[in-house]
């Protein structure tokens, strides 16, 4: 099974990291990944046409990475994607607050950074579907239970 | 009243809800893109516990999905599923189409009737909508009339077909025998009687002829499959011949993602915006087609819907429901044969106040008769809600 991990270090430096490490877990567990980097400089409907290439099964995304691309009718692209979309929420998130208002994908699963916040994100956004947690931050996150608890819940096998 | 929306990017999606948000009816949006229509089992499961969390009247979506029907089905709730696509491109649609909870909605009535002598009676003939008030909210700059004026514009696909490869296999006499109901065809406009040639025995000849061909177990096809090919070849021939011809007399810009080589002296400009782009399209060409696909036996296809709505003069093959509702040029223009649409085109060209007159009947029938309002208020009755 492949993951397509999408990140947008440009803009945020942090993702760089924990996309790594997070890439650095799945191969750890056997699961093949693929990290694809937003770039300002090339156009968004090209890059969306490559991500949806790949068609991955499982597509994570650091705090929303990945909303930029949107429809002719200004729709978030990656709603359109067949395959489970896992967005792991570290601290930049919230300049994504007004999409997060918008119809969403029933197929998407949110992680937000401990029970706290995943409870606070159910209570402003009720219309986000599936909303989670994990444990830890920066440096402590515990990727390997994070992973374990996406695949569980995106009902996708460990191939 | 409140709906539960499953949304998957429909052309028509957007109105549909700034209708209901309008007319004071609660929703909740949801999407999904399924990858096999009949079979995810993640879909059902989820959905299902979805449908558990709140109280809902109905599910509605634009088209018809069997795993929603089958869900709806499992908890009990309606489903209203409104389609503007014909055929419904959903493989063994008749597994499903008869659950209890299910309202169909299509615009067509010979395909409704069709279901409905199979006994499926919550088949329903519902014609399709046009928001006016959202056209009516576009304007053209200067900048969109320069960039979107012609004499004659068509928005639409060229439909690339199988037909011809389909009939490559097949011997002589069969392949004689399809090609002269095809042209037979193709001159016939308000009936598509392909269907009834495409009987079991010939089917089961035609099939026997590809495994003897292409080997056992190779190849096989189905007759709705078929009839589908042969449509969109004829639909194709339709399009680019009218379009071949229009354009050595007249300025005529094809909107669509594909180009063809017999139409060299047509204006190629790609694709065009749905919501965007091309009303403004309609409004700044002086005639826009519509050929309709074959298969498409009476019903108002939405890109007619479309052109009307935005204000735009519409010249249509012949399609017995747009007759029925719109005055001939007097609301629209249509055409029987391909001499005939060569004929009015130049005539409506040169004709400048009778055109701009038919089309302000266009508009005005669009905006009484074919609202959405109008439409949800048929729905919500038939179904109880």
């Amino acid at each position: 099974m492949k993951t397509l991990i999408i990140t947008n270090k440009e803009r945020f430096p942090e993702q760089d990291k924990r996309s790594s490490q997070f890439l650095k877990s799945l191969k750890n567990m056997g699961i093949e990944g693929e990290i694809y980097n937003i770039h300002r400089d090339k156009p968004l409907h090209i890059q969306f046409l490559e991500i949806q290439k790949r068609n991955a099964p499982l597509i994570v995304s650091f705090d929303f990475a990945g909303f930029e691309f949107r429809t002719e009718q200004e729709e978030i692209s990656l709603n359109l994607l067949y395959g489970r979309i896992a967005y792991i929420l570290l601290n930049h998130w919230k300049i994504y607050e007004n999409p997060l208002k918008e119809r969403m994908n029933f197929s998407m699963f949110v992680y937000c950074q401990g029970e706290g916040e995943a409870k606070r994100v159910r209570q402003e956004f009720p219309d986000v579907p599936n909303v989670g947690f994990y444990e830890g931050k920066g440096e402590e996150i515990q990727w390997n239970p994070l992973i374990e608890k996406i695949l569980l819940d995106t009902e996708l096998e460990m191939v | 009243m409140k709906l539960l929306l499953l949304e998957w990017s429909a052309y028509t999606q957007r109105d549909v809800n700034e209708i209901l948000g309008e007319n004071h009816v609660q929703f909740k949006s949801v999407s999904y893109c399924f990858k096999d229509k009949n079979k995810d089992d993640f879909f059902l499961h989820r959905f299902e516990k979805y449908l558990s969390h709140d109280q809902y009247d109905a599910v509605f979506t634009v088209n018809y999905f069997p795993l929603v029907a089958i869900a709806c089905q499992n908890k009990g709730i309606p489903y209203i599923s409104w389609s503007y696509d014909n055929p419904l491109n959903v493989p063994e649609i008749e597994k499903t189409l008869g659950l209890e909870c299910n309202y169909v909605f299509l615009f067509d009535k010979i395909q409704v009737k069709q279901y409905r002598d199979k006994g499926f009676n919550n088949v329903h003939h519902l014609p399709l909508a046009v928001n006016t008030k959202r056209l009516k909210r576009i304007s053209l700059s200067s900048y969109d009339w320069k960039k979107y004026k012609g004499d004659i514009s068509f928005v639409g696909k060229l439909y690339p077909s199988a037909f011809l490869d389909l009939l490559n296999p097949l011997n002589e006499y069969m392949t004689g025998y399809l090609k002269a109901f095809v042209d037979a065809q193709f001159k016939v406009y308000g009936y598509y009687f392909l269907d009834e040639l495409l009987t079991e025995p010939l089917m089961n000849k035609l099939n026997s002829q590809y495994e003897q061909q292409l080997g056992k177990g190779k190849f096989h096809i189905s007759k709705e499959q078929f009839s589908y090919a042969a449509a969109s070849f004829l639909t194709r021939q339709e399009r680019v011949l009218l379009l071949g011809i229009l354009s050595k007399y007249y300025q005529v810009n094809l909107y669509s993602r594909e180009e063809h080589p017999a139409l060299s002296k047509v204006n190629y400009r790609g694709s065009a915006k749905y919501l965007e782009e091309m009303p403004k399209i309609f409004m700044a060409s002086k005639i826009n087609l519509n050929i309709t696909l074959k298969i498409l036996q009476t019903g108002i296809p939405l890109r007619a819907l479309d052109i009307l709505g935005a204000g735009g003069f519409l010249l249509s093959n012949y399609q017995e429901e747009l007759a029925q509702y719109f005055v001939p040029e007097e609301e629209f223009s249509c055409y029987t044969s391909i001499e005939e649409a060569v004929v009015k085109a130049e005539y409506y060209l040169k004709n400048e106040e009778e055109r701009k007159k038919i089309a302000q009947g266009g508009l005005k029938k669009a905006s009484t008769e074919f609202s959405y309002e109008k439409r949800f208020q048929e729905m919500f009755r038939i179904v109880g809600i």
